[in-house]
């Protein structure tokens, strides 16, 4: 309490205050732990818990059976299959967006009349979700209605089967995450970039600095933190990549599942299609792991630069 | 010095040209929704396709319109929507507020625990939650959809950075004042943070609009179906009615445009606001 | 002081969600889910209809069909089912095997056993018993287009697979650069996952081998590995590859046919009245799959019932219901309007078949001609969709063409993973 007036009768005065303030901070605490445990902690914890088990969704019989879940995860193939697609994803999705974001932000930084129309577009497919806007771009990729395929034969290309092409498929869907996320991590570069003092470039303006170097010297340093912020979001939304893929998979003209399986897809057709519930939160277990260390790691490498 | 404003500007254009390009293809896939939503069943699947409409025509909203309810899941979307917005906002801004300016116990590692939920999408652990649901009777009824939504850790990380920013000698001076931790809440903090909680409440809203899975899995009466469960009735295992769900997603769709497109400010700028710098 | 009022203003806030949610009315409604929107129409007429006869409100729901499998797989445990569901014969042993599904009151037993045809009533009989009324019983068929099977010379459909690659063959028209750009037939080659395996049991089975075989034992193999699943894979090969008579890169199916992009393909009976709507034009007509060799064929024969769950509180409305919709007018709708036709033997629908003969093949079953089923397993799915994928990957080898070996492998390796997949639900 350094600010607090000092008088004669501050000693009680604190105390009381302090006894207050923490009083309000467990009025308001309490409700909220409550709120988190029985919404997402025990959740959580029921799908650790059945990670033990045979848990058939639909069968009685639900034995328990320690880590064989995780044993099988090692050898599912699979599993190997969609955690590598999801790598492939994140790794495209993350760096694309985040790269084109941060020029985005850059080229919109001065506020104008068109800046903000540049703003209200680039950001509008972040707010509209995610199913519609997978049924269009499912539509815009079809093999021969898709418009797509008619712009690339008009100008003389060859068509493609942007969702049908085992090869083609999971890059599709890599543009059109791109397409949804950009925005919205552009808006987070800006709130970066304007939060930045003037006195940093018109310092760097007197030194004689321009363009690159005051990005690499100013700009991006100071940048590091929103950076950091945004790649951590954009990585854990990335590796945990669904609904896009369920809606362009489904379909007789969907997507081959085989070249687009993702983790919470494989999660998902195990826990309910299969109905192995027992065996999807196992999954669920490892991929929350996966996620949690490259948060980590992320933190710590751009902690360990130097700032 | 004339010449170099001249090269400026010609950059500067250049720059517009690729942005402009950008906002074409950000923009092309909802002009191409909204304008096959008005085309005949035939035209859609013409190839070459067309890109206005031929002859346009209504009968896709009408049919959306004859076939569900659809403005009853309207209403829905709505209210969970809303509702759910509401209590993210309260939620957040008292929790937010603590974490930001109060000391107890645990605070950091509670902190990172309410950030680690969102680590796993709900939809992993959503089995056991509808469990417990189930076993509290809550199947089929607004509450239970709206339950997993009333709180977000996104809300309260975001409230916490822009409480954060609030200087400590104004809520102490509201203090000296007699108020007490409430007042100081209500008069000190809320006023402090109207454009982080405008930017937030609106992200909810759209959350909320966006909510799928768990309203499928939970309600089991057409009263209680929102729009995006409803809409889902037009795609059946063989064929997909291309006409009827571009209406249907044009339904659904446009409210958050209208949304968006006047509070878009305040989302940026509530979003400043809280910094995210600290 | 205050801070109490506080903690119950955010006692309020959950109260207030509770009273949000709006009482539930409490008057008998009974509820019905199908997996097949197309349906709705017909059962929510037949719904209105049993409201003004007994006042009694029913409300059908209709849903994709995986979010209907999934719903159902859900709610059934929990208890939370409707009063009525429509599933098919190899979704509902898991759930009998489980006791969620009651069996129907004695009168309608009897009127089960005596309407429908033997081969349905056999697959639908689980530990002796029959829980569900059947509703719709499909075998699928071939389609071919009169027009374009006339420009080339030909003039019926073809009756075994010599025929079929030979028509394919010639129905086929190839653009300047090698392309084609009508295919003589569409195949299922990708998309769905366990839809490629369906439409390949097909073909399988009119070679007169199956996907799976039971032993006497009770367990179950792979069954597809054999001279008939090679030979399957074979004909698919050939007629991608060696031949060109289907192509990837053209509109796939039924909408394919309908635009006379190809000349034949493999469905239901549900493409008959799409056709009517989206292609009143198109002039074509259907037949019984051709056997491998002439005389011998098969076909893929699956069923969809109506149960009651033992969670249902309204079962005697329900069965009411699931009577009331077993009456002519609404079977006949739903076969001639929606393509669903039912597997009555009671029921003469020699009206819906002189009003529309591509129908007419339904009661067409010579001898030799064999239904191959899905079987009542829970792994079923797995199984369909895992071979699925590989057959998926494996349309697309050209390297398979005269390859005898490759083929082998491709189905030896799918064999494998299928009996794992036994092994691990204790079914091998």
């Amino acid at each position: 309490m350094p600010n607090t007036p000092t008088n004669i009768k501050s000693k009680y005065k604190i105390k009381g205050l302090e006894r207050r303030k923490f009083r309000f901070a467990m009025v308001i605490l309490i409700p909220t732990v409550i709120l988190y445990l029985v919404l997402r902690i025990i959740p959580i914890l029921g799908t650790f818990y059945l990670s033990l088990h045979n848990w058939n969704l639909i069968k009685l019989h639900r034995p328990f059976i320690g880590l064989q879940n995780f044993v099988k995860i090692v050898k599912d193939k699979f599993f190997r299959i969609a955690l590598v697609n999801t790598t492939v994803f994140t790794v495209f999705v993350v760096l694309i967006s985040v790269t084109l974001a941060l020029l985005l932000a850059l080229a919109l930084k001065k506020k104008s009349k068109i800046g903000s129309f540049y703003e209200f577009a680039y950001f509008l497919p972040f707010v509209i979700p995610m199913v519609p806007v997978s049924i269009i771009w499912k539509w815009m990729y079809d093999r021969t209605y898709g418009i797509i395929n008619f712009v690339l034969t008009s100008l003389g290309l060859k068509a493609v089967g942007w969702l049908t092409d085992p090869d083609v498929a999971l890059y599709s869907i890599i543009v059109m995450s791109i397409w949804k996320v950009l925005g919205y991590y552009m808006v987070l570069f800006l709130v970066g970039l304007r939060n930045i003092p003037d006195q940093y470039y018109e310092a760097a303006a007197v030194d004689g600095a321009v363009g690159w170097q005051v990005f690499k010297n100013i700009t991006f340093p100071l940048l590091k933190r929103m950076t950091l912020y945004i790649s951590v979001i954009a990585t854990i939304q990335a590796f945990n990549v669904f609904t896009q893929v369920y809606v362009m998979t489904t379909g007789t003209q969907g997507a081959p599942a085989a070249a687009v399986r993702v983790l919470v897809y494989e999660i998902y057709q195990n826990g309910f299609r299969y109905f192995k519930m027992g065996y999807a939160s196992a999954q669920v277990v490892v991929l929350f792991a996966i996620v949690m260390f490259i948060s980590l790691l992320q933190f710590k490498f751009f902690r360990t630069e130097d700032y | 010095m004339n010449k170099q404003v001249q090269v400026r500007k010609i950059a500067k254009n250049w720059y517009h040209i690729i942005l402009m390009l950008g906002v074409v293809l950000m923009l092309f896939p909802f002009i191409w929704m909204f304008l096959s939503s008005f085309k005949t069943e035939q035209e859609i699947l013409f190839v070459p396709p067309t890109f206005f409409p031929l002859e346009p025509t209504w009968n896709n909203f009408v049919s959306v319109c004859s076939r569900i309810p659809i403005f009853r899941y309207f209403l829905n979307s709505v209210l969970v929507a809303g509702v759910s917005t509401l209590c993210v906002l309260i939620t957040s801004a008292l929790a937010g507020t603590v974490f930001a300016k109060y000391s107890f116990p645990f605070k950091n590692l509670l902190f990172i625990i309410i950030l680690g939920t969102t680590m796993i999408p709900f939809e992993c652990y959503m089995i056991p939650f509808y469990l417990m649901v189930s076993k509290a009777g809550l199947i089929d009824t607004y509450t239970g959809i709206i339950a997993p939504l009333v709180i977000t850790s996104f809300g309260i990380f975001l409230m916490r950075q822009q409480v954060e920013t609030i200087p400590d000698d104004l809520m102490d001076a509201a203090r000296i004042d007699g108020s007490n931790e409430f007042g100081v809440f209500l008069n000190v903090v809320l006023p402090l943070s109207k454009s982080a909680l405008a930017a937030l409440a609106i992200f909810n809203f759209m959350f909320g609009w966006a909510f799928f899975v768990w309203p499928l899995i939970i309600t089991n009466s057409s009263e209680h179906f929102v729009l995006e469960v409803g809409l889902t009735m037009f795609q059946n295992q063989y064929t997909v009615e291309y006409g009827p769900v571009m209406a249907g997603t044009a339904i659904s769709v446009l409210p958050l445009i209208i949304v968006f497109m006047f509070f878009r400010r305040h989302i940026i700028s509530g979003m400043a606001m809280s910094g995210m710098k600290s | 002081m205050r801070n109490r009022r506080l903690m119950g203003l955010f006692l309020i806030l959950v109260l207030a969600l509770s009273v949000v949610s709006v009482v539930r009315a409490r008057n008998e409604k009974i509820s019905v889910w199908i997996g097949w929107s197309q349906l709705l129409p017909v059962y929510q007429e037949a719904a209105t209809d049993f409201e003004a006869k007994t006042g009694k409100k029913v409300e059908v729901l209709a849903f994709p069909l995986r979010e209907f499998e999934r719903k159902l797989a859900v709610s059934l445990p929990a208890g939370n089912a409707p009063d009525i569901f429509v599933t098919s014969e190899y979704i509902i042993p898991q759930y009998i095997e489980a006791g969620y599904v009651s069996l129907p009151p004695k009168d309608i037993s009897k009127f089960i056993s005596k309407s429908f045809d033997p081969n349905t009533l056999k697959i639908n009989t689980i530990n002796g018993k029959i829980y569900g009324v059947p509703q719709i019983g499909i075998a699928r068929i071939l389609y071919w287009n009169k027009d374009l099977f006339a420009k080339a010379g030909l003039n019926g459909p073809p009756k075994n697979w010599d025929e079929l690659v030979e028509y394919a063959k010639k129905l086929t028209v190839f653009d300047k650069n090698g392309e084609p750009v009508r295919t003589g037939i569409s195949l299922r080659k990708f998309g769905g996952g366990s839809g490629v395996t369906e439409k390949f049991q097909i073909l399988l089975a009119s070679a007169g081998g199956d996907i799976l075989k039971q032993n006497s034992d009770g367990k179950w193999r792979a069954a597809y590995n054999d001279e008939a699943g090679r030979a399957t894979l074979q004909l698919y090969i050939d007629l991608i590859h060696k031949y060109k008579a289907d192509s990837f890169d053209t509109k796939q199916d039924s909408e394919a046919f309908a635009l006379g992009h190809t000349a034949m393909f493999i469905r239901e009976f549900w493409p008959i009245p799409y056709f009517k709507e989206n292609a009143p034009d198109l002039k074509y007509d259907t037949a019984l799959i051709p056997g491998k060799i002439k005389g011998k064929s098969g076909t893929v024969y699956s069923t969809e019932s109506a149960f009651v769950p033992k969670s249902s509180k309204n079962a005697k409305t329900a069965w009411e219901f699931v009577m009331f919709f077993n009456q002519d007018k609404y079977v006949k709708k739903m076969f001639e309007e929606i393509g669903w036709p039912a597997p009555r033997i009671d029921m003469d629908f020699s009206d819906i078949f002189a009003r529309e003969p591509a129908y007419a093949v339904a009661n067409e079953r010579p001898a030799g001609y064999k239904y191959s089923t899905y079987p009542p397993l829970t792994a079923a799915d797995e199984i369909w969709t895992k071979f699925g994928e590989r057959l998926e990957a494996a349309f697309r080898q050209a390297s398979l063409v005269d390859n005898p070996a490759g083929i082998k492998k491709v189905l030896d390796d799918a064999a494998q993973e299928t009996n794992d997949i036994l092994r691990e639900n204790g079914l091998y």
